[in-house]
């Protein structure tokens, strides 16, 4: 409680934020992980929150998540001027909390990619070593927590882009049970798969941020409180599956997963290896489905309400193609050409249809596993943190990594990255996922592995918090 | 995806195409459509599509108007990148 | 024509009368100032999600009873991908593969017959906002943007313009009697689009041309007409019909081909993911059936046997649920079946139409009605006088009997003993006029009949008055 105390101190004396103000914005100059920071505003539209809740506690969010009159830029130059008239539904309870939202943070452009590499408007490092990404697309959700600047930052993960930056980074990484947190406010990418997430420095933080946010929401039809009870764990003792075989991994990951399986049993948890084999299918079904959705979820930027217009048109059906020329990058471009394709007719069975059917298969096989286990521990991406430069993943490559993060999505599996260690001066960690609605499983296997290894701040970090942990 | 196949799909998502970005694109389509094929191997026979992560509890909305817009119309309006008192305005569709 | 078969189908959208849009909580009022009716959600703000409206659904539901529609157990939305600055997400949000109401069928009276037309389906969907053209700019209003149309799509098994006319009264007059749509066609509450093909006897459907643009049924009619000979001229000459959508020209009483920019659509439609499918439990299916009204073709035959009433005055009757409603209320408050109609079909009608009232809305309540038709029945008060009362029920409302007690001018005349008595007085003061009478002159009749309504005030009905002088006359 220690660090809380701290955190809500921060804000609260015009000494204290002056000097995180300071710090922060001189941090920042090097790790680019806010697009927009202003500590005044979000304090202004704090609403309440009680002694006990997260008063007072500074958070960052994502630029695909509405918080009124902040930006809501999506990192794309289309909505590059844009901000918010309203809060996400997620945010107005974090606000109600008392919490404070002290600026909205860098990611890929409107969530596609996995290394922030993709936003049109700022880059970001990794707080652990400047040549390296922090991962996408929550890449400035995972830094400012890696660099102590907010203890939580909200994210959003469609296919793995509030884990894998969190596990680039050396944090706490949630994605709930699809449902479970509203998405209004949250920015469409692909609506059936994503999910506002958290992103924490500790697993008491990310519990105490999710029993805020979550629960149905008039606002978004497909929200959900958790249907009766949460399933019990099968046994006293936690079982978790892990996979039998892992291909694909670099020796780093390889080797702390091997490690976590270990640590896991000195936890005298029982240790279950599966196969799960439409493992193999879920980055086509993924790729086809998101990719459709989104094609018609960014159809609605063509400038004629708001946003970037093109000054070079005359008519209607110009200005709507040179907008969006001119306002989406390459990667959400071959997105929404990909995702148009799929759809077509004499097209769309043999893609879309098909990948929508093999959804339900991956849905079912995993209904099978959780018949036998509790928890289903993987790895999170088979690198660690890549160079942003160099010979590093290529595009087609980092869709093809995402094999591991897109199951939770595709199933609507709640799942969480843990970080488990450092290796080469980089973070290592797995995620555990479980049935839906059972984010309390996923505490207390996070918490108990805590209690090994307490993740460790990133080298570059905020002076100002760093003195109390 | 040949070119063509290209400029009809660019098309169809009201995206003007620039000449030094139709190989690049081609590229990474034809990339991704090429392992989508990886789908066929898998047998869908009596499979129903999944077209939403769960069917939700019954959730419709009571028919009851805001008593507070959450924005104001005018405050809506005034985002338009052109506008006058009472429109948005566009370069003539007609 | 003789040589051909003509097939015309409709689709018919109508706006439902849900207090909010269909996937929002912003009002709809036609006629409001442009954009003062909009939120993120309908202007396809960054963000927002849809939130279907259940009320639009019920609607939807009593539709599909009505039309003999298999209701869906699981229906569902779908997003139909084309760009046009008046829909603001650039994908409309309908429904394709799981409509609410599948098949089914609706009977109409046309020239003397019944005829029934097959239902395709119907499905719910949103409306797109207006655009106003002005020189070399457009100027957009999404008010109507997001608001609830139910589409309804018949078979083409219309064969004319007329029949077309009649089916789209008949179903007009339906949804309003229902309350679902008010189906006013100029506002835009009751839109229709057709197709329409023709071919040699007995050879089937022909090449389909879509017609567009058609604001009445009248212009449904004659535009039917129009392209029914259009395309007859084609194929006498040779001329090859195409497959297309044509515009209707009511000014010049023509149709055209609609210009259009884009390429052939492809409207890649798929399942809203933001909307999940709707399953009606049976709360919601005891609602629908409790809403459903007695539709018009029912109530006509009904009423015709009920009240023993003409063709033409039960059509009057029922023409509108309100009148329907006011006369039977009449009625069973025990006022005379006949009267009451030629009434309300009379005086009452000129009267609200001369003040541009609406039935359901003025100070004549049924129970005020049917106590003046008892007046005029039992001979309290005679068609004059009741004509008065009418109106002065509409200007002052009040009772008939607190109006008669009122006005001096009204209170009965004791009773018809007291009449006969009055003649009895004026004929032995007046043997000059019997003697003319006597004499075939006919004009002292009315001498005497002025007379008697001076002495009585007109209190009497002048047609009892005659016949009770020419009884005493002998005549």
């Amino acid at each position: 409680m220690a660090i809380d105390t701290k955190w809500s101190e921060i804000l609260n004396s015009s000494e204290n934020k002056g000097a995180y103000i300071k710090e922060v914005q001189d941090l920042d100059d090097e790790i680019g992980a806010f697009l927009q920071f202003d500590p005044d505003l979000g304090a202004a539209l704090t609403t309440g929150g009680s002694e006990n809740s997260l008063k007072g506690l500074p958070f960052a969010v994502k630029d695909n998540i509405a918080v009124k009159d902040f930006n809501l830029t999506c990192g794309s130059k289309i909505l590059e001027t844009f901000s918010s008239p309203y809060s996400a539904t997620a945010v107005k309870r974090l606000l109600e909390a008392g919490a404070i939202p002290v600026g909205k943070v860098n990611l890929d452009e409107f969530g596609m990619g996995s290394a922030t590499t993709n936003s049109a408007l700022r880059k970001t490092v990794n707080p652990w070593n400047p040549d390296r990404v922090p991962g996408g697309s929550s890449g400035g959700s995972a830094a400012a927590v890696a660099a102590g600047m907010v203890p939580f930052s909200l994210g959003s993960d469609t296919g793995g882009s509030v884990r894998q930056p969190a596990n680039f980074c050396g944090v706490y990484g949630l994605k709930p049970t699809y449902g479970a947190v509203s998405r209004y406010g949250l920015v469409a990418y692909a609506s059936s798969l994503e999910c506002i997430g958290i992103l924490s420095e500790s697993v008491d933080m990310m519990e105490r941020v999710y029993e805020t946010i979550k629960g149905s929401d008039p606002k978004d039809q497909t929200s959900r409180d958790a249907s009766g009870e949460i399933p019990d764990l099968h046994h006293e003792t936690m079982t978790i599956g892990v996979l039998e075989s892992t291909e694909g991994l670099d020796e780093e990951v390889a080797q702390a997963y091997e490690e976590a399986i270990n640590q896991c049993k000195s936890l005298g948890w029982n240790i279950l290896p599966v196969t799960i084999d439409s493992l193999n299918y879920v980055v086509p079904v993924y790729y086809t489905i998101a990719a459709a959705e989104a094609s018609a979820n960014l159809a609605r930027y063509t400038g004629v309400r708001y946003g970037h217009r093109s000054a070079q048109s005359t008519d209607v059906q110009s200005m709507t193609r040179e907008t969006r020329e001119e306002g989406f990058g390459s990667e959400v471009k071959s997105r929404i050409i990909l995702g148009t394709y799929v759809l077509r007719s004499g097209f769309q069975d043999q893609y879309y249809v098909r990948a929508q059917k093999i959804r339900t298969r991956i849905k079912m096989d995993l209904a099978e596993v959780y018949e036998k286990v509790d928890l289903l521990m993987m790895p999170v991406f088979p690198t660690q943190a890549f160079p942003a430069t160099g010979d590093s993943l290529t595009p087609f490559q980092q869709k093809l990594a995402d094999r591991y993060t897109i199951t939770a999505n595709l199933a609507g599996l709640p799942a969480m990255s843990v970080p488990t260690g450092v290796k080469n001066g980089l973070p290592v960690g797995v995620q555990f996922m479980a049935p839906e609605f059972c984010e309390t499983h996923l505490f207390k296997a996070a918490k108990a592995y805590e209690a090994i290894y307490r993740p460790q701040r990133a080298s570059k970090s905020l002076h100002l918090i760093q003195e109390v942990r | 995806m040949d070119r063509k196949e290209l400029e009809t799909t660019a098309s169809l998502a009201m995206l003007q195409l620039h000449e030094d970005e139709v190989d690049t694109l081609t590229d990474a389509v034809t990339t991704m459509l090429d392992y989508f094929s990886l789908m066929e191997d898998v047998d869908i026979s009596g499979l129903a599509p999944t077209t939403h992560a769960f069917i939700a509890q019954e959730s419709v909305r009571d028919d009851i108007i805001a008593e507070v817009p959450e924005v104001e119309p005018k405050e809506l309006l005034s985002r338009g990148p052109e506008h006058d008192e009472d429109h948005f305005i566009i370069p003539n569709v007609l | 024509m003789a040589a051909f078969d003509t097939f015309i189908g409709l689709e018919v959208h109508i706006h439902l009368l849900t207090k909010t849009k269909v996937f929002c909580d912003c009002a709809f009022e036609y006629g409001a100032p442009p954009n003062t009716h909009v939120c993120p959600v309908c202007l396809g703000y960054p963000g927002v999600l849809p939130t279907v409206n259940r009320e639009a659904l019920k609607f939807s539901y009593m539709v599909g009873e009505a039309l003999h529609c298999t209701p869906s157990e699981k229906t569902f939305f779908e997003r139909k991908n084309y760009f046009y600055p008046d829909m603001s997400k650039n994908y409309q949000i309908t429904q394709f593969q799981e409509p609410v109401g599948l098949g089914g069928y609706f009977e109409f009276k046309t020239q003397g017959k019944t005829k029934k037309i097959r239902i395709h389906d119907i499905h719910l969907e949103e409306d797109a906002g207006k655009m106003i053209h002005d020189g070399n700019r457009s100027l957009v209003d999404y008010n109507r943007a997001g608001t609830s149309l139910l589409e309804i799509v018949t078979e083409p098994d219309l064969s004319s313009g007329e029949e077309a006319e009649d089916f789209l009264q008949a179903f007009r007059q339906m949804v309003q009697y229902m309350g679902v749509c008010d189906g006013n066609m100029e506002e835009g509450s009751l839109r229709c689009d057709a197709n329409i093909s023709i071919n040699k006897k007995g050879k089937g459907l022909g090449t389909k041309v879509e017609i567009k643009n058609m604001n009445s049924s009248r212009n449904v009619r004659i535009a039917m007409r129009y392209e029914q000979r259009r395309q007859a001229r084609a194929k006498k000459t040779g001329t090859k019909i195409v497959q297309e959508t044509r515009l209707w020209d009511a000014e010049n009483k023509k149709t055209q081909k609609m210009r259009t920019k884009e390429a052939a659509h492809d409207y890649r439609y798929f399942p809203e993911p933001d909307i999940p499918p709707f399953i009606p439990d049976e709360q919601f299916k005891e609602a629908v059936r409790a809403a459903m009204v007695e539709l018009p073709a029912v109530r006509k035959e009904r009423m015709k046997g009920e009240y023993g009433l003409q063709n033409d005055m039960v059509d009057f009757l029922t023409a509108e649920k309100s009148r329907a409603d006011f006369y039977e209320k009449v009625i069973a408050s025990g006022a005379d079946k006949e009267t009451s109609a030629k009434w309300m079909k009379g005086e009452f009608t000129k009267l609200l139409s001369r003040e541009g009232l609406d039935i359901s809305t003025t100070n004549m309540t049924p129970q005020r009605f049917s106590d003046l038709m008892k007046l005029l029945g039992d001979g309290t008060i005679h068609a004059n006088i009741a004509k008065q009362i009418l109106e002065i029920i509409l200007e002052e409302d009040k009772d008939p009997s607190v109006i008669i007690s009122e006005r001096e001018l009204m209170r009965p005349a004791a009773d018809a003993s007291g009449l006969e008595n009055l003649i009895k007085e004026i004929i032995a003061l007046e043997p000059a006029a019997i003697a003319d009478i006597k004499e075939g002159n006919q004009k002292a009749i009315g001498f005497l009949m002025g007379k008697v309504m001076k002495e009585t005030k007109g209190s009497f009905d002048p047609a009892t008055v005659r016949a009770k002088l020419l009884e005493l006359l002998g005549i």
